[in-house]
């Protein structure tokens, strides 16, 4: 279960074709614990191209089994968690996409919730935006490279919203 | 990877170092040179009476028996060599009677003789068959043609006139050669004997001295003789001279374990008892020094790999697997009495949720007296004494993302790790009562293998720590100093 997951673009099952991100789960597993990242992309040009991302969340409530895998990402920043929301893209690349920049000001929800099961070879299941569940599935499939394991700091993200003020 | 690579060397600089101290061996001659130490434990050659077969050449043999010098002098010769404990064939012969229901087995075995030998007086050639067979096999169990061998000779022989009787020809010649086996002078007699049967029992002899049977007698461990790896059979025989081949002593040693080791010695050949004696001295084991248990003074030394688990686990994280070296000298000072001193260096692994962040290095030695007792090749020990450790730093968490993100990867998110989510704790010095307890095999000269599993319980910490009560063992590789 540890290690780099990806939405799969590719084939008929993943059908990201219409869905404006696309994620990327960075999974490290302890036990029945789950943690990691959880990376977002804006669905243009080339899927998982640096220069689309928006958004690093911290997974939170993670939980795995040897066939499944659940937990949930923060989508608006909490002014009461700092550190809590969104982490921040490469500098040189700072949201620059509209797509993103509205999904970061005005998140479509509080929280996004993955449940996924499968094997080592592919995890499958539903993106719940609190709680209404989305009407596709999603499927997640083994990533090429390492897993990271952070994002950058705020420091780097000088367009970045900052918690609870209001977005440009 | 680096700490446990350095413990690897560690332990093969042990291992190295046990053997590079091991005292050059001395060869048989020079230790017999030197004296045998006081309660030399001396391999015991028990040697069985010579079965001459020389006179199976003759059609007519003399009436008395050959001499034997040449296996006269090779038991002499034998005995010269003071690491062994020979015993001559006169004992040899109060040996198999000393054996445990012999008496009782020998009656039964002679009753069944003369009763075969009277049902073939009657012609109950079945009976006679039936009761001389059940005679041979008690004979056969009570090496009974060292003791009587014309007793023996006379049933086979009556056993052999029945069979073929019988019509039983293949038998029957079988019969005959055990008979000439246990009396190489036995005949039949024209005139008296039927001429079909003298025919059958001269081409028993004639094949005997041809080829000798197939020497199952002489190779076998007597199911009454107590299993020694101490204790080595040595039979023997003389062959008469055939064509191709002169007359010749023929020997087989046999050991407990199944070993047979043959030999054979031209009799013409100079100094041949000394020769087949020099040989035969060469090839069993020159005996051992025990050491006077009264005395003590036996010393040990052994390295090897240990793993132990802390039952006491305060942590939280679940048991995790210690693996790492052990070296242990052992000084036995009194009889069944003795120290042990032992040093052991471990590295941690982790639990099963990875609670446990960094390797712990554990230290532990351990000093305390024990008993031990030897049974053959195997000795047993246990010891009770003092037991010091020193865990090193140890560092935990249950927050899942600070076991995932590196400390100087944290820079953002910082509160999803808070500082007192991460416990530390450094290296401390815990102080109790150790038990250890083991078994080890004696493997060549003084090297020996070790298995021992240990355990204790701490009653002193200088600072405070979660772990105690280690429990575990060690597999190592050893030499006996003397």
């Amino acid at each position: 279960m540890s290690g780099a997951w990806q939405q799969d673009c590719d084939s008929a099952e993943g059908r990201c074709g219409d869905e404006p991100f696309v994620y990327m789960l960075h999974v490290g597993r302890y036990g029945d614990d789950v943690t990691g990242l959880v990376v977002r992309y804006v669905n243009e040009g080339a899927p998982f191209d640096p220069r689309t991302e928006c958004g690093c969340y911290v997974m939170q409530g993670g939980r795995a089994t040897d066939t499944s895998v659940t937990l949930h990402i923060k989508l608006e920043a909490d002014p009461a968690a700092p550190g809590d929301g969104p982490g921040c893209p490469a500098p040189e690349h700072p949201f620059a996409s509209e797509t993103c920049r509205t999904a970061l000001s005005a998140p479509p929800c509080n929280t996004l919730r993955f449940d996924l099961s499968g094997d080592e070879d592919a995890l499958d299941g539903r993106l719940t935006c609190d709680d209404a569940a989305a009407d596709v599935t999603r499927r997640f499939v083994p990533a090429r490279g390492k897993t990271r394991r952070t994002c950058l700091s705020a420091d780097h993200c000088p367009n970045l919203p900052s918690t609870g003020d209001t977005p440009p | 990877m680096t700490r446990l690579r350095t413990l690897a060397l560690c332990l093969a600089g042990l291992v190295f170092a046990t053997c590079a101290l091991a005292a050059p061996p001395l060869s048989d001659a020079e230790r017999l040179r030197d004296g045998l130490p006081p309660g030399f434990r001396r391999p015991t050659v028990v040697i069985y009476p010579v079965l001459d077969a020389r006179p199976l050449a003759a059609a007519t043999p003399a009436a008395t028996s050959a001499e034997t010098s040449v296996f006269d002098a090779f038991v002499a010769e034998l005995a010269r060599h003071e690491n062994l404990n020979v015993v001559r064939p006169g004992q040899t012969l109060q040996r198999l009677r000393a054996r445990k229901g012999f008496a009782e087995v020998e009656v039964v075995a002679r009753g069944k003789a003369d009763e075969g030998q009277d049902d073939y007086k009657q012609v109950r050639l079945d009976a006679a068959v039936d009761h001389l067979a059940e005679a041979a096999a008690l004979f056969s169990k009570l090496e009974y043609i060292y003791v009587d061998p014309r007793t023996v000779a006379r049933a086979e022989l009556v056993r052999g006139q029945a069979l073929l009787e019988k019509g039983d020809g293949i038998d029957a010649s079988i019969a005959f050669g055990r008979a000439l086996a246990a009396d190489p002078r036995l005949r039949l007699r024209p005139n008296y004997d039927r001429p079909e049967c003298i025919e059958a029992f001269e081409r028993a002899r004639r094949a005997a001295v041809d080829t000798p049977p197939a020497p199952t007698e002489l190779i076998r461990w007597p199911t009454d003789e107590p299993v020694s790896p101490d204790v080595y059979l040595v039979r023997s025989r003389l062959l008469p001279a055939v064509a191709d081949r002169p007359e010749r002593l023929e020997i087989y040693v046999v050991g407990s374990g199944g070993a047979v080791i043959p030999d054979v010695q031209a009799l013409a050949t100079p100094d041949a008892a000394s020769r087949l004696a020099g040989r035969l001295w060469a090839s069993l084991p020159f005996g051992r020094a025990v050491k006077d248990k009264k005395s003590g003074g036996e010393v040990r030394l052994d390295a090897g790999f240990a793993w132990f688990l802390f039952a006491e686990d305060g942590l939280g994280t679940g048991v995790f697997n210690n693996v790492g070296a052990q070296s242990s000298f052992f000084w036995g000072f009194a009889r069944n009495i003795g120290l042990q001193i032992a040093f052991l260096v471990a590295n941690s692994g982790r639990d099963s949720e990875e609670d446990l962040r960094a390797d712990i290095l554990t230290y532990r030695a351990f000093l305390g007296p024990g008993y031990e007792s030897r049974v053959g090749p195997w000795r047993f020990d246990a010891h009770l004494g003092v037991e010091v450790a020193s865990p090193g730093r140890i560092t935990t968490t249950d927050n899942v993302y600070c076991k995932h993100v590196p400390p100087d990867e944290r820079t953002i998110f910082a509160a999803f790790c808070p500082q007192d989510a991460i416990s530390t704790t450094d290296r401390t010095v815990l102080v109790g009562a150790g038990l250890t307890a083991g078994a080890s095999l004696d493997l060549v000269d003084d090297l020996y293998l070790a298995l021992q599993v240990n355990a204790a319980e701490y009653f002193y910490q200088l600072d405070t720590t979660d772990l105690g009560r280690p429990v575990g063992g060690s597999f190592s590789l050893g030499y006996r100093f003397r």
